[in-house]
C-alpha cells in the first residue's frame, strides 16, 4: 500500500507539472490529430472527479459511524483516485478546448476546472482534519458550478430554462407586433433591470405593456403621438451628466437607433398590437424597421449550411485567367471571376462544376458566353450573384436561370436582354437586386418591371446628360510640328461622329469651313496656321485650336557638341535634341526632352556637317526659350563660324545680346536669324554662350 | 549523533527530491512536444494569417482611391461653416488655435482674419448632405457617399502629409496602402498588376508626387505600384518586336525563366522569382491589356458621363474611365493622384478650375460602377492629404483670399464597398478649426479600410528588421459607424 500511495504521488505530480506547461504555453500547443480523442474522451472521464468528491463528503459525512482506521485506508484511497482522475479530466479538458475557438462560457468553465484541479491536490497533502473539511465542502462546491458550466457548453447556455422560455423566442416577421418583436426587447435590456416588480425604482415597473401604461411617480412613460412629452425619451434626451437621465450614467445607455426607434413608435401612436405590414407605404418607421429586418435576416444568413471545398481542388481551380476564392478562412462560399475575352475557353466555366455547391459569386463580365454556359448557371443551386455585363446573352438564354433559387443579384448592364425578362425575375424569389444600365428596356417598360417585382431594386444608371457639353478640341494626329513640305499633316477626334472644320487662311473656322476628311499637305511659305473645331450632334462645338507649322530644312550629316547640356540623363541628349525637329512652345521652356540646357562654363559649342545640301544652305535659326522664373534676357551672344575643313573656321556672324528686363510682353520662345547664304561651307559651327549666372534653354537650330 | 541522523535525512530528502523531480522534467517535458518550436525559437511562432485570403468575409474588393493632391479646402466643398461668412475679418481667437503650431507661410502673419467660403452651399439627396455649388455632379450623388468631416492629420507638409496618407508614415520607406492589400490579398486577376497608379494635373498650383508614394517598401517588389502612361497607350512596350510572334515570345520567356532559375538556384536573392513572375506576367498583359483599353465596347454615351476630356489621355476625366475599367478587370488597388489643388492665393479663382476638372468625372466614376452592380465591391475614396485654414494667408480682401495647410480638420467622402452610404460623420466646430465629434485620424482610415476589404489590420504584419511592421504602425481603431 505505501509503495503503491508513493507510485501514485509521482504520477499525480508528473500530470500536474505537464499540466502546468500546457497552461503556461497554451497559446502555441497545436494538438496533434492523434491526442485528439483523448482530449474528446474528456465528457466521459470528467464524471469520475463529479462523483468521486461526492463520495467523499459522503464519507467525511459518515466518518464517525466507520471504524477510524478503515475510514482513513478508504479515505486516503479515495482522494489519490479523485486526484488522479481529475487531473486526467482536466488535461483531456484542455486538450479539447483547444479544438475549437474560446467563448466565455469556456473560460469559465476551464479556470474553474483548473481551480478545482489544483484543490484537489491539496486535499492529498493536508493532514490537520478541520483544513481538510473545509477544502473538501469548497471543492464540492466547485464542482457543482464547473460541471454546471461544462454541461451548458454541449447542451447550450440555457439547457435547463429553455422549455420556460422556449415560447418567447418567435422569429421576427412583418407580421409580429412592433412593440414585441422591437421595443419590448430595448426596454427589456435597457430598462427592466432597475424597473421590474421586485426593483421598482422611481415607482416604475418595464416589465409588461400594461404597466409601463400605469406609468412611475415621474408620469407617463409614453404619450401615444407625442414623443415629446413621453418621460421616457424627455429623460434620454437629458445630458448625460444630469441627474435624471435615463439610463443613469454608468449603465448600458440607449443607442442612437434605439431612441429613433423609440421616438417614431410612439408618434405612431404607441400601438402594442400594430405590425410592420399594418403600417401605410412610406412611412418611416416601416422604412427603418424593414431596414432592421433584413439586417437581421442578413446576420441568420451569412452563415451557409454546405461543406468547405477542399483547398487542393480550389488551388487547382485558380489559374491566371480564373480566379477562385474562398470567402474567407471561416466561410465556405467562393466567388470566381474569369477574364480574358480573347483567352476565354468554355471549360473555364464547365471546371467549376467541382465546387458548384460552394459557387455563390460569379462575374463572366464581356466573355463571349453562349446558352449553354447559361445552362451550366443553372445547375448553380446556391449562387447568390451573377454578373454578366456586356456579354451577347439576352432574355431568352437567360431563362434557364429560373432554377437558381438563391439568386439575389443579377447584373445585366450593357447584354441584349429586354422587357420579357420580367417572365425570369418573377420566379426568382429571393431576387434583391438587378442591374439593367445600357440595355434596350424602354422607361416604362421598367416601371412596369418595378411593379411586377415590387421585391427588387433596378439599377438603371445613366441615360445620357440633359445639358449639352462642349467637345474637346480636334487633335494633330501627326504629331510632328516642324515638317517637310511633303509631309501630310492629319488631325483626328477621340470622339466618333466628329466633324473637324478647319481653314487655312487665318480666319475663324466655322460648320461652313472646309470639312476634314484626309491628310492635308500644309503650304509651308504660307506660315500661317491650320484653325480647326470639332463639330457633332447634341454637342456644344470645341474652341478653336490652331495648329502652327515650321519647315524641317535640311539635316545635317553629323552633328556633334562640345558639352551634351547640363542635367543631360543620356549622352548625346543634346546632339538630338537641338536636330529633332521637335519645337518646344513658349510656356514650357525647362521640361527636358525638348529643351537643353547650357551655362557659361559650359556653352553650347555645336559643329554641323553637311554633304550635298552644303551648297544650299542660305540661313541659320538659332530657337530657344526663356523660362517664365527667368526675369532677363539669357543669351549673352551668339556666334556663327563656318569652314571648309574642319581648321580654319571663319567668323560668319556675332550678335551679341544686352543683359536687360525681359519685357512682360515679350515673347519667351525666340529665334535669331543668321544669314549664310552663298557660303558654301560644309561645317558651320555655332557658339552660344549665356550671361553670368543665367542659363540658356535652346530647344532647336535650323538650317535652310 | 544527532549529525549523522540529520545527514542521512538530508540524503533521503535529495534523493527523493530528485527522484521526483525527474517526474516533474518528465511531465513537463511530454507537454512541450505539444508546442512546436517552444525551444527553436522560430520566426514563425505567433501563427500568421495565410496570405492572399480575407481574414474574414466582406463585400469590398477592390479600392479607387481619388487622391486630390495639394489639399482642396474643406471650407469650400463640404463642411458648411456660415458662421465663418459672419465673422468675415475677425481675427480667429486663440482659443479656438490652441497654439497650433502653422506653417512658415502664416507663422509670420500678424493676424489671422477669418473668411467664410465664397461659394454656396445646399443640401442634398435624402441624405442632406452639405455640398457647395463649386461640386454640382458630386452633389448629385450624395445619396451614394459618405462625407468624413473629422479627418485629422499629422503633417502639415505636402510631402510628409501625402506620404502618411498612403503607406502610414511620414518618413518614405514604408509600402503603400495598394502595395500592402496586393501583399495580403494579392491579385484578383493574375493577368494584370494588383496595384495601378494614374496621374494627373489640374491648372492650379501644383506638389510634387513621387513614386515614394506607391512604393513596395520592405515587401516584396511584385507589390510595386506600377504607374500607368498618360499617352495613348497607358502600358508601353507590350507589343512584341516586329517578326516575333506569341509562340516565340513565350519560348524566349519560358527560356529566360529557366535561365533565372539557375541564377536563383546560385544567389538565391528572392528578387529573381520577383523577376521571373514580372516576366510571366507581362506575357499575359499583352493580351489583357489591349481588351482594357480597347474603348469599342464602351457604350457611346460614357463620354457624356465622364465629360468630353475623358477622350484625352492623361486628363483626370480619362483617368477616371480608365481607372474604372482597370477595377473592373479586377485590379485591386487604382491610385489616382490629381495636382493643382494647393490655393494659398486666389483660392476663389483658381478652386472652381480645379474643381471642374474632377466633379463630373469623380461622380461619373461612382455611378459608372453602380450601374455595373459593381459599387457594392468597389470602395472609392476621395481626398486631399490635409484641409486648409479657416484664415486667410496673406491680405484678405472682399474678392481675393487664400488658405493655408491645415492638419487638424478635412474632409474626404467615401462610397461603395460596405461603406453606410448617404451619410455624414464627424463634426467640426462652427468655425471649422477643430473637431467636436468623431475624429478620425489617418490610421483609423487605414484600419477602415483595411476592414472593409477583410482585412485585420492588426493582423496584416510583414517582418522586417526584426520587428512586425503594419500599415497602421500601433495605432489605428475601425470606424464601426460608417460600415454598411
Amino acid at each position: 500500500m505505501k509503495k503503491l500511495e508513493s507510485i501514485t504521488l509521482q504520477i499525480l505530480f508528473f500530470f500536474y507539472c505537464f499540466l502546468l506547461v500546457l497552461l503556461i504555453f497554451e497559446k502555441n500547443i497545436t494538438i496533434p490529430f492523434w491526442l485528439k480523442p483523448i482530449g474528446r474522451m474528456h465528457p466521459l472521464i470528467l464524471h469520475f472527479p463529479i462523483t468521486l468528491i461526492v463520495l467523499l463528503v459522503i464519507l467525511n459525512f459518515f466518518k464517525t459511524k466507520i471504524d477510524i482506521e478503515t475510514y482513513k485506508q478508504i479515505n486516503r484511497f479515495l482522494v489519490l483516485f479523485t486526484a488522479f482522475t481529475t487531473i486526467i479530466a482536466t488535461i483531456m479538458g484542455l486538450f479539447l478546448s483547444l479544438e475549437s475557438s474560446t467563448t466565455n462560457l469556456m473560460n469559465i468553465h476551464k479556470w474553474l476546472g483548473i481551480g478545482l484541479c489544483c484543490l484537489i491536490y491539496f486535499l492529498v497533502f493536508i493532514k490537520k482534519e478541520y483544513i481538510y473539511k473545509t477544502v473538501l465542502y469548497i471543492a464540492f462546491i466547485g464542482v457543482l458550478f464547473t460541471g454546471h458550466y461544462g454541461a451548458g457548453l454541449t447542451h447550450g447556455a440555457n439547457f435547463i430554462t429553455e422549455p420556460l422560455t422556449k415560447a418567447e423566442h418567435k422569429e421576427i416577421t412583418l407580421d409580429t407586433p412592433i412593440y414585441l418583436g422591437f421595443i419590448k426587447p430595448i426596454i427589456d435590456t435597457k430598462c427592466v433591470g432597475c424597473h421590474n416588480p421586485e426593483k421598482k425604482k422611481g415607482d416604475l415597473d418595464m416589465s409588461s405593456f400594461e404597466k409601463i401604461k400605469l406609468g412611475g411617480k415621474n408620469g407617463e412613460i409614453w404619450v401615444s403621438e407625442n414623443p415629446n412629452k413621453s418621460t421616457l425619451l424627455k429623460r434620454a434626451h437629458l445630458p448625460l451628466e444630469h441627474k435624471e437621465h435615463m439610463p443613469p450614467e454608468g449603465k448600458k445607455q440607449l443607442t442612437k437607433e434605439e431612441i429613433n426607434l423609440l421616438t417614431a413608435w410612439i408618434k405612431q401612436g404607441a400601438n402594442e398590437k400594430l405590425t410592420i405590414n399594418q403600417l401605410p407605404k412610406k412611412d418611416s418607421l416601416k422604412a427603418l424597421l424593414t431596414n432592421k429586418l433584413k439586417a437581421l435576416q442578413k446576420k441568420r444568413e451569412f452563415t451557409y449550411s454546405f461543406d468547405f471545398a477542399s483547398k487542393k481542388t480550389i488551388l487547382a481551380l485558380d489559374n491566371p485567367y480564373r480566379t477562385v476564392l474562398q470567402k474567407s478562412p471561416l466561410s465556405p462560399a467562393i466567388e470566381v471571376v474569369i477574364y480574358g475575352r480573347e483567352t476565354y475557353k468554355p471549360k473555364f466555366l464547365t471546371d467549376l462544376e467541382k465546387i458548384k455547391n460552394q459557387l455563390v459569386s460569379l462575374n463572366l463580365s464581356y466573355l463571349p458566353i453562349n446558352k449553354s454556359s447559361i445552362n451550366f448557371i443553372s445547375t448553380l443551386k446556391n449562387l447568390e450573384e451573377l454578373i454578366l455585363n456586356f456579354t451577347d446573352i439576352n432574355s431568352n438564354d437567360l431563362q434557364a436561370l429560373k432554377s437558381c433559387k438563391n439568386l439575389k443579384v443579377l447584373s445585366l448592364s450593357g447584354t441584349k436582354v429586354n422587357y420579357t425578362i420580367t417572365n425570369l425575375l418573377e420566379q426568382l424569389p429571393t431576387l434583391e437586386k438587378v442591374y439593367l444600365w445600357n440595355v434596350s428596356i424602354s422607361q416604362d417598360e421598367i416601371i412596369a418591371l418595378i411593379s411586377k417585382n415590387p421585391n427588387v431594386v433596378f439599377e438603371t444608371g445613366f441615360k445620357g446628360s440633359e445639358e449639352k457639353l462642349q467637345l474637346t478640341p480636334p487633335i494633330l494626329i501627326s504629331k510632328k510640328t516642324v515638317i517637310t513640305k511633303d509631309d501630310f499633316v492629319e488631325l483626328g477626334h477621340k470622339m466618333p461622329g466628329v466633324e473637324i472644320r478647319y481653314t487655312i487662311n487665318d480666319s475663324v473656322p466655322d460648320e461652313n469651313s472646309s470639312l476634314y476628311k484626309t491628310p492635308i499637305k500644309i503650304d509651308l511659305k504660307n506660315k500661317k496656321p491650320i484653325k480647326t473645331i470639332a463639330y457633332k450632334n447634341n454637342w456644344l462645338p470645341s474652341t478653336v485650336q490652331n495648329y502652327s507649322f515650321v519647315d524641317k530644312g535640311y539635316t545635317p550629316h553629323t552633328f556633334n557638341l562640345v558639352h551634351q547640356g547640363l542635367n543631360s540623363e543620356f549622352i548625346g541628349e543634346a546632339q538630338n535634341i537641338l536636330i529633332d525637329t521637335n519645337k518646344g512652345n513658349s510656356g514650357n521652356a525647362k521640361s527636358s526632352p525638348i529643351w537643353s540646357t547650357f551655362n557659361k562654363e559650359n556653352p553650347l559649342n555645336a559643329v554641323a556637317y553637311f554633304k550635298e545640301d552644303a551648297k544650299k544652305i542660305e540661313k541659320i535659326i538659332f530657337s530657344y526659350g526663356i523660362h517664365k522664373q527667368q526675369k532677363k534676357e539669357s543669351l549673352h551672344f551668339l556666334e556663327i563660324w563656318g569652314s571648309q575643313g574642319k581648321d580654319k573656321w571663319h567668323l560668319i556672324k556675332r550678335i551679341t545680346k544686352p543683359y536687360n528686363m525681359v519685357n512682360k510682353k515679350l515673347q519667351r520662345a525666340k529665334t535669331i536669324e543668321v544669314n549664310v547664304s552663298n557660303s558654301g561651307y560644309p561645317y558651320f559651327k555655332i557658339i552660344a554662350i549665356p550671361h553670368e549666372k543665367e542659363k540658356l534653354y535652346v530647344d532647336q537650330i535650323f538650317f535652310y | 549523533m544527532d549529525k549523522e541522523f540529520f545527514e542521512h535525512r538530508l540524503n533521503v530528502n535529495r534523493r527523493h527530491f530528485l527522484g521526483k523531480m525527474a517526474m516533474g522534467v518528465g511531465g513537463a517535458a511530454l507537454g512541450s512536444l505539444l508546442v512546436p518550436n517552444l525551444f527553436k525559437g522560430s520566426n514563425n511562432n505567433n501563427a500568421e494569417l495565410p496570405l492572399g485570403v480575407k481574414h474574414f468575409a466582406s463585400k469590398a474588393k477592390r479600392i479607387i482611391m481619388l487622391t486630390q493632391n495639394g489639399a482642396p479646402s474643406q471650407l469650400e466643398s463640404f463642411d458648411y461653416k456660415p458662421k465663418l461668412r459672419d465673422m468675415f475679418g475677425q481675427d480667429l481667437p486663440e482659443s479656438i488655435r490652441q497654439g497650433q503650431r502653422l506653417t512658415g507661410m502664416t507663422a509670420n502673419q500678424k493676424s489671422f482674419p477669418l473668411v467664410g467660403s465664397k461659394f454656396d452651399f445646399k443640401q442634398y439627396g435624402k441624405s442632406g448632405t452639405w455640398v457647395s455649388e463649386l461640386f454640382p455632379n458630386i452633389a448629385k450623388i450624395t445619396d451614394d457617399i459618405c462625407v468624413i468631416k473629422s479627418m485629422h492629420t499629422d503633417a502639415i507638409n505636402h510631402d510628409p502629409a501625402l506620404t502618411f496618407f498612403q503607406t502610414g508614415s511620414q518618413q518614405g520607406n514604408r509600402p503603400s496602402m495598394g502595395s500592402w492589400l496586393s501583399y495580403g490579398l494579392g491579385s484578383e486577376n493574375k493577368n494584370l498588376p494588383a496595384f495601378c497608379v494614374l496621374l494627373s494635373k489640374g491648372s492650379g498650383n501644383g506638389q510634387g508626387v513621387y513614386s515614394k508614394l506607391w512604393s513596395n517598401g520592405f515587401l516584396d517588389s511584385n507589390h510595386q505600384g506600377v504607374q500607368l502612361s498618360a499617352s495613348e497607350d497607358p502600358i508601353l512596350y507590350l507589343n512584341n518586336p516586329d517578326g516575333m510572334d506569341k509562340v516565340q515570345r513565350k519560348k524566349m520567356l519560358d527560356h529566360l525563366a529557366e535561365l533565372n532559375n539557375l541564377g536563383h538556384a546560385e544567389f538565391g536573392d528572392p528578387e529573381i522569382h520577383s523577376k521571373i513572375k514580372q516576366y510571366e506576367m507581362a506575357f499575359r498583359m499583352q493580351t489583357a491589356v489591349p481588351e482594357i483599353t480597347d474603348l469599342s465596347k464602351e457604350p457611346a454615351h460614357i463620354t457624356e458621363m465622364y465629360g468630353a476630356d475623358s477622350m484625352i489621355p492623361g486628363t483626370y476625366a480619362s483617368n477616371c474611365l480608365l481607372a474604372r475599367k482597370l477595377s473592373e478587370s479586377g485590379v485591386r488597388f487604382v491610385q489616382l493622384y490629381h495636382q493643382g489643388w494647393d490655393q494659398h492665393g486666389h483660392l476663389e479663382r483658381d478652386m472652381p478650375k480645379q474643381a471642374m476638372d474632377v466633379d463630373k468625372a469623380s461622380a461619373a466614376l461612382i455611378t459608372d460602377l453602380k450601374q455595373r452592380g459593381l459599387l457594392d465591391e468597389t470602395l472609392v475614396i476621395w481626398g486631399g492629404e490635409f484641409g486648409r485654414t479657416n484664415y486667410c494667408q496673406g491680405k484678405l480682401t472682399k474678392d481675393n483670399y487664400g488658405r493655408d495647410h491645415h492638419p487638424r480638420a478635412f474632409s474626404i467622402f467615401m462610397a461603395g464597398g460596405g461603406v453606410k452610404a448617404g451619410t455624414s460623420y464627424g463634426k467640426t466646430d462652427e468655425l471649422g478649426y477643430n473637431i467636436i465629434e468623431n475624429p478620425v485620424h489617418i490610421h483609423d482610415l487605414h484600419a477602415t479600410i483595411l476592414h472593409l476589404m477583410g482585412l485585420d489590420h492588426e493582423k496584416l504584419t510583414y517582418k522586417h528588421l526584426g520587428r512586425r511592421f503594419r500599415l497602421t504602425d500601433v495605432h489605428g481603431h475601425v470606424m464601426k459607424d460608417i460600415l454598411a
